[in-house]
């Protein structure tokens, strides 16, 4: 990425990588330096910090400014919960993807994040309208879910589906509409249910076994079943292997 | 209706270009530093990027005059805080 200023770089001493890929891909090389009244800190050291740091200042913001905190946040770490929400980031199109984003958003929960959520119909390769309107029926029950791809892939509004039929005269665009009916239909249950975490604390898109733990079927199908709060479960139905 | 705009952790770097966002901070001393002292520049979607050292003392106070500049811009909600693992 960068020109580097030391004679041994931090990630060539180092003695095990996770993954086997260089810590420094696609991000900042691990010598850089942070300054905390004049005492320096390693990118090493802090790397994981950085998106709760800018998070932190950017809550102090709105706050100082009479506003509450609205933030969603992509690097995160524990803590995170008390400047910001999070997104799950960037997914692939794919079943696999779109499940595993079911189970990524529990565990924000888990990690006292109730606001999280994840790119719909994936960001990364061309998805497909099953994949799509499927996706979009998922997503509805996010606490939060944003459409987004990247470049050079196919367009995926929900528009671009006008023409594309999925049975009889029902377009795919029409079960989008129908899941974005549902999204908003449950905007006041969301907004009751995520206020009241505000103020106590607590998860809501938990796995079944938050609430009900004696129950050994709770522990099965993790990506296909979601309480929403204590009140309301989500069961997903799929016949894709993943 | 809200507005939540994406926002990046890089800093567009900008030499001589009027860019407040880096002329400020450049002043304040509050980007990211390489072992010479250098100041370090990296790339991102912005092209030549500097990054924000949320650890310096001056840096919550430089943020929050540029969010300011910025929402006299744009009235934003919201932000959504992206591409700072750092990336």
């Amino acid at each position: 990425m960068q020109k580097k200023h030391t004679e041994e770089p931090i990630h060539k001493q180092l003695d095990y990588v996770p993954t086997g890929r260089s810590l420094e891909s696609g991000s900042l090389p691990l010598d850089i330096l942070h300054d905390r009244n004049g005492t320096t800190f390693l990118e090493f050291d802090t790397h994981s910090l950085y998106g709760t740091m800018e998070a932190k200042a950017t809550s102090e913001y709105f706050t100082k400014t009479g506003k509450r905190p609205m933030i969603i946040e992509r690097s995160a770490s524990p803590g995170i919960g008390k400047f910001a929400s999070h997104t799950v980031g960037d997914t692939f199109s794919d079943v696999a993807s779109m499940a595993q984003s079911v189970t990524s958003i529990m565990a924000d929960n888990i990690a006292g994040v109730p606001l999280s959520g994840s790119d719909i119909c994936g960001t990364i390769y061309d998805t497909t309208p099953e994949l799509c309107a499927r996706w979009h029926f998922v997503g509805a029950f996010y606490p939060f879910s944003r459409n987004h791809n990247t470049v050079l892939t196919r367009g995926q509004e929900a528009y671009s589906f006008a023409n594309e039929i999925y049975e009889g005269s029902t377009t795919y665009l029409d079960i989008m509409r129908k899941a974005m009916r549902i999204k908003y239909h449950l905007s006041t249950y969301y907004q009751s249910e995520l206020t009241f975490l505000h103020e106590e604390g607590g998860a809501f898109y938990k796995p079944l076994f938050f609430e009900f733990p004696n129950d050994p079927r709770s522990y099965n199908d993790l990506h296909l079943n979601v309480m929403l709060g204590s009140g309301l479960k989500l069961a997903i139905q799929s016949n894709s292997t993943i | 209706m809200y507005y939540i705009p994406v926002l990046d952790a890089g800093i567009a770097q900008r030499d001589r270009a009027d860019y407040a966002a880096y002329d400020t901070g450049l002043k304040e001393n509050v980007f990211l530093k390489n072992q010479d002292g250098s100041l370090f520049e990296g790339r991102l979607w912005a092209n030549d990027a500097v990054f924000p050292d949320f650890f310096h003392k001056n840096t919550t106070s430089w943020w929050h005059s540029q969010l300011d500049r910025f929402h006299d811009e744009i009235p934003f909600d919201g932000l959504w805080l992206d591409m700072n693992e750092e990336s």
